[in-house]
């Protein structure tokens, strides 16, 4: 009897010590629910109030002339508040820690977006936050659609060209790409090398430095042209440069470019008061867009680039608008003793009336924008080369649609030693240094340009299409992400 | 006889005494997993509001306030246009059509809701127990709307259906209803042009 009541008594106390314990686990998790509910309306308060604080102070004159100082060029900038290194005070508000926040400009101070990261924690529970917003942020920087080697947009007035040479002063146009390699202008211009598309009236594209709106280079077809030179690993280190890319041709690249080619090439001018200035009918040396040299000192490899793209005008008598367009790649191998050139041709028509004659007889004749041009669409130029298995794959783009692949042997393009000039070729004298700007085997073009660059990967077809259409569209985005 | 009745009368006392020991475990253990579902529930439910409230409120990034973002709304799915990624959580260069719908199909743990970025599918698998979804729009003013170009922002209501901890052959229904305003639509109709 004893016994039994004694296996009674502990059945029934295991049976009692069975729900206790589910009692205990199942009531337990209800404070750890409760507080991970309260953390996340902490933590979405804290956050909401920290993205507008940053927000305010992202367009504060003190933040602004902080982040210009750093970078008078303007172009892209990031800017990280970061609380997380070590001994860092990160800043708190309750139960929420700072733990970075992010402002990134584009151009300008208008176009910007802000992040942060709140981390959020209570009795042993941990939740973190991210929440984004933009103003009127481009479009076009948000991905990768950019050449990340060398990207030059043009966007700067660079006044007096010539007196800033006068003086001593570099006329470099700015490098969006991290690599802060510069575009020097070489060539004349009386008060700005850059024009202004008067159709876009788009004030929320501005320039960092004032109130300049999406500008283009003018190329005059005699005399100017840009020219990017390289840099080594050591003056990017000391530059501060990190996951630094080098101008070169190797076997992935593309090279990428806006313009617009004149239709009728520039014929002869007077010049002002019918001398001075004057210059000869140049409608037949038409018109480099891209030119990467090879070795432009070799009299074999000065006319073979390393990469290039060219119009070239064919009708030597009448000039008309027809023409062809080249797209080259030099590879670093020699086939039946010459360095073998993968090259796409396609017959091209110009059709936009870039520049046009002004003057009269009595002060001269000179070239000035038509603006005539503003009614026609820019077209983008592109090539991409590209070594899979065992070929090597040359594909030339208009208006981002791929017109043309050649093959090759798999073996890299020849090396590129001299940087890239845009608008003209890279010409040299015996001793290496650079011809005159109005050499006409430069073969100058003769139109505008823009957004130019070059990556260090072949872009895809769809991202080459995607480029060019986003750049013509640089839509600009407003958004929260919370 | 005395000892019998002892015996009976403690045995009855003793046996009541258990009986009332287990009632009250039995209670203490229907209270302590309703109020268990009910946590689980409401952290369940907070979740799925901030999942969906994400997606719709991505809705015309990058789109011009007077594009039409909608491309399909009907009660049980809704179509968008975004140059958001659902996959990545960033703002991509191409646009992105994005679907959030009911899947049909029943799993042990009710129907996944599925996200649809571009045709591929993305199922919200960890969000359990769903039963229904009914979408309703509205437009600018709050007016109910099945003009795809005005929706503005949505009613979604959730149906969740759990079986019973008590009860496995009564199962129990949660409603969440709530409203998801395409937060990005209503940027780009702002007053910062």
């Amino acid at each position: 009897m004893g016994r039994g009541l004694l296996i009674f008594v502990i059945l029934m106390t295991t049976i009692f010590a069975g729900v206790l314990t589910t009692i205990q686990k199942n009531v337990g998790g209800v404070p750890d629910t409760l507080i991970k509910n309260q953390l996340n309306k902490e933590l979405e308060n804290v956050s909401d109030f920290v993205l507008r604080k940053t927000v305010r102070e992202a367009n504060s004159q003190a933040l602004l002339d902080t982040l210009f100082q750093n970078n008078p060029s303007g172009g892209d900038m990031s800017f990280v508040e970061d609380y997380t290194g070590v001994g860092k005070t990160k800043p708190k508000i309750g139960n929420c820690e700072i733990q970075s926040l992010t402002y990134s400009y584009s151009l300008s101070g208008h176009h910007y977006k802000v992040k942060s990261v709140i981390k959020g924690s209570m009795q042993g529970i941990e939740a973190v936050r991210e929440a984004e917003m933009a103003f009127s942020y481009p479009m076009v920087t948000l991905g990768k659609m950019a050449p990340n080697i060398v990207y030059l947009e043009f966007e700067q007035m660079l006044l007096f060209p010539w007196l800033r040479k006068f003086f001593g002063l570099k006329n470099d146009f700015p490098d969006s790409s991290p690599n802060h390699y510069a575009g020097s202008y070489y060539g004349f211009s009386f008060i700005t090398p850059t024009g202004f598309d008067q159709t876009k009236v788009d004030e929320d594209v501005e320039s960092w430095t004032g109130p300049y709106s999406k500008r283009y280079l003018k190329m005059n077809g005699y005399n100017s042209r840009i020219v990017v030179n390289r840099k080594d690993q050591d003056q990017a280190t000391q530059e501060g440069i990190e996951n630094f890319k080098d101008l070169d041709t190797n076997d992935s690249f593309t090279l990428v470019t806006f313009a617009k080619i004149d239709k009728a090439g520039r014929d002869a001018a007077s010049g002002l008061l019918g001398f001075i200035g004057g210059t000869k009918d140049r409608r037949g040396k038409q018109g480099t867009l891209m030119w990467v040299p090879s070795n432009p000192m070799d009299a074999n490899l000065k006319n073979q680039p390393s990469a290039a793209i060219w119009f070239e005008t064919t009708d030597q008598k009448n000039y008309n608008a027809k023409g062809k367009l080249h797209f080259a790649v030099t590879q670093d191998t020699i086939i039946s003793g010459k360095y073998n050139t993968l090259k796409v041709e396609i017959e091209y028509t110009r059709t936009v009336p870039v520049w046009k004659r002004v003057g009269n007889w009595l002060l001269g004749y000179t070239y000035g924008i038509d603006t005539a041009h503003f009614n026609y669409p820019w077209n983008s130029y592109g090539l991409t080369y590209e070594v899979v298995g065992n070929f090597a794959y040359l594909k030339a783009y208009v208006d981002g649609n791929l017109i043309g692949t050649k093959t090759g042997p798999p073996v890299r393009a020849y090396p590129n030693e001299h940087g890239m000039t845009l608008g003209a070729r890279d010409v040299r004298k015996a001793d290496g240094s650079a011809a005159n700007d109005d050499e006409e085997t430069r073969m100058h073009l003769f139109g505008i340009i823009d957004q130019s660059g070059m990556n260090d990967e072949a872009f895809t077809p769809q991202e080459m299409f995607l480029w060019h259409n986003q750049v013509l569209k640089s839509t600009l985005v407003k958004y929260i992400k919370d | 006889m005395g000892v019998l009745l002892d015996v009976l009368g403690s045995v009855i006392i003793g046996g009541t005494l258990l009986l009332m020991i287990m009632s009250f475990n039995l209670q203490m253990q229907e209270t302590s997993s309703r109020i268990y579902y009910t946590s689980s529930m409401i952290e369940h439910m907070e979740e799925v509001a901030q999942n969906v409230n994400h997606v719709f409120s991505m809705a015309g990034i990058g789109f011009n306030k007077d594009d039409q973002i909608c491309v399909t709304a009907s009660q049980t799915a809704i179509k968008f246009k975004t140059f958001w990624n659902y996959e990545t959580d960033v703002l991509d260069q191409e646009p992105h059509q994005i679907e959030i719908r009911l899947d049909t199909a029943p799993t042990g743990t009710g129907k996944v809701l599925d996200v649809i970025q571009d045709g591929i599918v993305y199922p919200l698998g960890h969000i359990l127990f769903i039963e229904d979804m009914k979408l309703k729009y509205y437009n600018k003013s709050d007016a109910a709307t099945t003009v795809l170009k005005d929706i503005m922002s949505a009613e979604v209501l959730l149906t969740f259906r759990r079986d019973s901890p008590w009860r496995p052959d009564r199962p129990l229904r949660s409603n969440l209803q709530l409203k998801c305003y395409m937060m990005n639509r209503y940027l780009q109709e702002g007053a910062w042009d």
